[in-house]
């Protein structure tokens, strides 16, 4: 299995490559493996840390300076055996683009075994990959719309986003032995995507037909949320638990993993569309692309009639503190759009003090 | 879109209860006569037998304070590892936040910055290098900047903060996007990146141009032929130079690679260096270990030097920051010879890297332990300890990571890192690590 720890690596790519991959989601407590980060590390490089199987591959991306050190880590103490960096840019300008096509295609020789670029085969299955994303990407965009009419709760869309997540971990397991080198030929049987998407509109249908009872009080005041990693889901509840509507999510997950499409129309540079779509994504804080960003959340606050917005900033997340500056400053100067800083690390939605704050925040916004 | 801070940087002051020396000092920076009256402080430094490396880098900043805080020529604010011989070489001069943090702490001034970025909603889990740049450029104690240009590999701090210096005062911002893997496909595509840097600032910002490239390269490599020299005669037991004073002019060798002040200043320095080998007269006469020194050091306060220098009689031979890492620069492909220079930094690429050159420093310098001052909030270099520990273990070297903070001294305890040198250098006592090298 593959992964990923960041959500600028296409899921695409181990797809293809017939390796199961998921976004690294984890759970407080975190392993005993603190020695190897200082404690001033943000939590979710600390959970990166951790021993892995040994056919397990981890690809880390050029997030910041804590992932490059955990890049260091898991090779230096051998707790992964296949490690792999993925250099991301933080510009979308054509250069990068195909400087990021190119980094993506050697992910794929590597995750190939190949030295050579990866054969006509592989872009076949790739192009169906992308199909079977952008399918994905489609129907969990449809659940947060939902979620943005208020119609189901946050907390049920960011459940169904993890089960997803975790499918697409598993779909391999019960057809093939977990050895430690992926060959195409051995995961080529086709409908394989198809399989992968039935599967994903069934968990889709079960969570939507089940009733939602926080989002039937019509009186509950629309909040975005916002940060850089969400860590858990436990914060969202406490949002919905103190009063308050999630009606986005602007995180790693769901949105920015999510919430755009890849073009499958040129068939010929696939890695170029692929690196043009994640590179062009809603962008992450820690992308340098002007006030995009800013735009952006000022936008979906107005489309979704957020009244306020909680940054979730994990503890000691450089990229979150600046960015969270940037943000206030910004949506208050725009349209006066108060923004509620909560830190912290794995199950903060479960500490008396984040509820505390969440409900005081409610109540402001139930005075303005 | 600039942010609301824009307008209302006088409030912030304000809620920072912006002090009375601010005000002065903000006020005297920018007046003529007093960088005239530098000068003639300088000059009668120098007749009164000043000593020609301390004199030559205080020209150096001078020279180039006078320069920003007077807008005699472009001010471009660059984060610590841009290579600044691209703004000597466009005629302006480089200021770097971060690196005049050391400067406000060494004279008392970061307190006041520190406060003011608080005010502003920084965290101070963030590291104080940078909080105390946005600081001083909120409060105007900096100059302002005509452009700022970061690059993106080693520091997240370094960039956001110095974007949002931008933003606070509405002028271009140019980020140089540095590949992680150093190849001839990553040099091209940062080389390319610089020379539309260098456009683009040619075109925005009145006063630039290329016309003083070949100049600054040529600045460039004869200081460090010199410095080469110098780190030479480090070499040397017991060392000619107090490592205190050298872990100080770090912050030249962070700003000043391209001003015709540096190869001065390195000449005397080596020249300094080797008077006190050829006369005996060293900073500690009976050294008795060697110290390498990662990372940077406190600047609000000398204690812990002068315990070590001069209580445990321990040297610091050699400082990371310092370790000269790249080739000449080549003038007539300049772009590429600087985009080299980055990409050769030992703190960016996998650690590997970077214990290299740790351990390089360790042979050359005769080093008997080493010492990382874990900065807070620097997530770079302390993320880094558990490795570097362990490596320097395995290879019989002791380590300590020595918790602290560079500027903000309400992050530090004294005592304890009194406490903790003491215990380091009873260790090597105790081991006779000397004499088992």
């Amino acid at each position: 299995m593959v992964h990923l720890a960041c959500s600028y690596i296409p899921y695409e790519i181990p797809l293809a490559a017939g390796i199961p991959a998921a976004r690294g989601v984890f759970e407080g407590p975190l392993p005993s493996t603190e020695g190897y980060l200082p404690r001033d590390f943000c939590a979710y490089a600390r959970a990166f840390v951790r021993q892995y199987k040994d056919d397990d591959v981890v690809a880390i991306a050029e997030s910041c300076d804590a992932m490059r050190r955990v890049y260091d880590v898991l090779r230096y103490w051998n707790l992964a055996r296949t490690v792999y960096f993925v250099d991301v840019p933080r510009t979308r300008d054509p250069d990068a683009i195909s400087f990021y096509a190119e980094e993506l295609e050697s992910l794929a020789s590597k995750l190939l075994n190949s030295e050579i670029s990866p054969c006509h085969e592989f872009s076949e299955r790739l192009m169906l990959a992308i199909n079977c994303m952008n399918q994905i990407r489609k129907e969990l965009s449809d659940v947060f719309d939902l979620v943005s009419e208020r119609q189901l709760s946050a907390g049920r869309g960011i459940e169904l986003v993890v089960n997803v997540n975790q499918l697409l971990a598993d779909f391999r397991s019960t057809h093939d032995a977990p050895e430690a080198v992926p060959c195409l030929t051995h995961d080529s049987e086709p409908g394989m995507f198809d399989t992968i998407i039935e599967r994903i509109r069934g968990m889709i249908s079960q969570t939507v037909s089940e009733p939602a009872p926080l989002s039937q009080d019509r009186s509950r005041i629309p909040v975005g949320v916002s940060g850089t990693c969400l860590l858990d889901s436990s914060l969202i509840e406490c949002i919905e638990n103190a009063g308050l509507d999630v009606v986005f999510i602007d995180s790693c997950l769901p949105s920015r993993t999510y919430d755009f499409v890849v073009d499958n129309k040129t068939t010929s540079r696939l890695f170029h569309a692929l690196a043009e779509a994640y590179l062009s994504k809603a962008p992450c804080p820690r992308m340098f692309q002007g006030t995009e960003r800013i735009k952006r959340l000022y936008e979906l606050a107005s489309d979704h009639g957020a009244k306020g917005l909680v940054y979730f900033a994990p503890k000691f997340c450089d990229q979150a503190y600046y960015d969270f500056i940037e943000i206030r400053q910004s949506l208050k100067a725009l349209g006066r759009l108060p923004v509620l800083l909560l830190e912290g690390q794995y199950g903060v939605g479960k500490t008396g003090q984040a509820l505390t704050r969440v409900e005081a925040f409610r109540e402001m916004l139930e005075g303005r | 879109m600039a942010p609301e801070g824009v307008k209302t940087t006088k409030s912030h002051r304000e809620i920072a209860g912006e002090t009375r020396r601010i005000k002065v000092i903000r006020a005297l920076a920018r007046k003529s006569w007093v960088h005239s009256a530098a000068k003639l402080v300088i000059n009668y430094m120098e007749r009164r037998g000043g000593t020609p490396y301390q004199i030559n880098a205080i020209r150096c900043f001078a020279d180039d304070f006078k320069h920003a805080y007077l807008r005699e020529k472009p001010c471009i604010f660059t984060s610590a590892f841009v290579p600044n011989e691209l703004i000597y070489g466009l005629g302006g001069v480089p200021f770097l936040p971060e690196a005049a943090s050391g400067f406000a702490a060494s004279f008392g001034f970061a307190k006041e910055s520190l406060a003011v970025c608080e005010s502003l909603w920084y965290s101070p889990d963030l590291c104080s290098f940078h909080r105390a740049g946005v600081g001083a450029s909120v409060l105007e104690l900096a100059p302002k900047p005509a452009a700022v240009v970061v690059s993106s590999h080693l520091c997240d701090g370094g960039k956001r903060s110095l974007y949002q210096i931008s933003q606070y005062h509405d002028c271009p911002f140019y980020i140089l996007d540095v590949p992680y893997t150093n190849s001839l496909q990553s040099l091209d595509r940062l080389g390319k990146q610089i020379e539309e840097v260098a456009q683009s600032l040619e075109q925005e910002v009145p006063g630039l141009s290329k016309d003083h490239m070949d100049e600054a390269i040529a600045n460039s490599n004869a200081a460090c032929s010199h410095y080469l020299d110098l780190c030479n005669l480090r070499t040397n037991i017991p060392s000619p130079w107090r490592g205190r004073e050298a872990l100080s002019y770090v912050v030249l060798f962070l700003w000043s690679w391209g001003s015709p002040w540096l190869t001065k200043f390195y000449q005397a320095l080596a020249k300094h260096a080797g008077d006190i080998v050829q006369s005996g007269e060293y900073p500690v006469r009976n050294e008795r270990f060697r110290l390498a020194w990662l990372n940077l050091r406190p600047y609000y306060s000398p204690r812990l030097f002068d315990y070590l220098e001069d209580e445990c009689e321990v040297s610091i031979a050699f400082e990371e920051f310092s370790y000269m890492y790249w080739d000449p620069l080549d003038a007539r492909d300049p772009y590429v010879s600087l985009a080299k220079k980055i990409m050769s930094n030992p703190g960016w690429g996998p650690i590997e890297r970077r214990l290299e050159v740790i351990n390089r420093i360790v042979g050359e310098f005769s080093v008997d332990g080493v010492v990382q001052f874990a900065q807070w909030g620097c997530r770079q270099h302390n993320g880094g300890a558990s490795v570097l520990s362990d490596y320097l273990r395995k290879k019989g070297i002791p380590f300590l990571n020595l918790d602290g903070d560079g500027v903000d001294a309400r992050n530090s305890g004294e005592a304890q890192s009194l406490t903790r040198l003491g215990a380091f250098v009873e260790l090597m006592e105790s081991r006779n690590i000397r004499n088992s090298r």
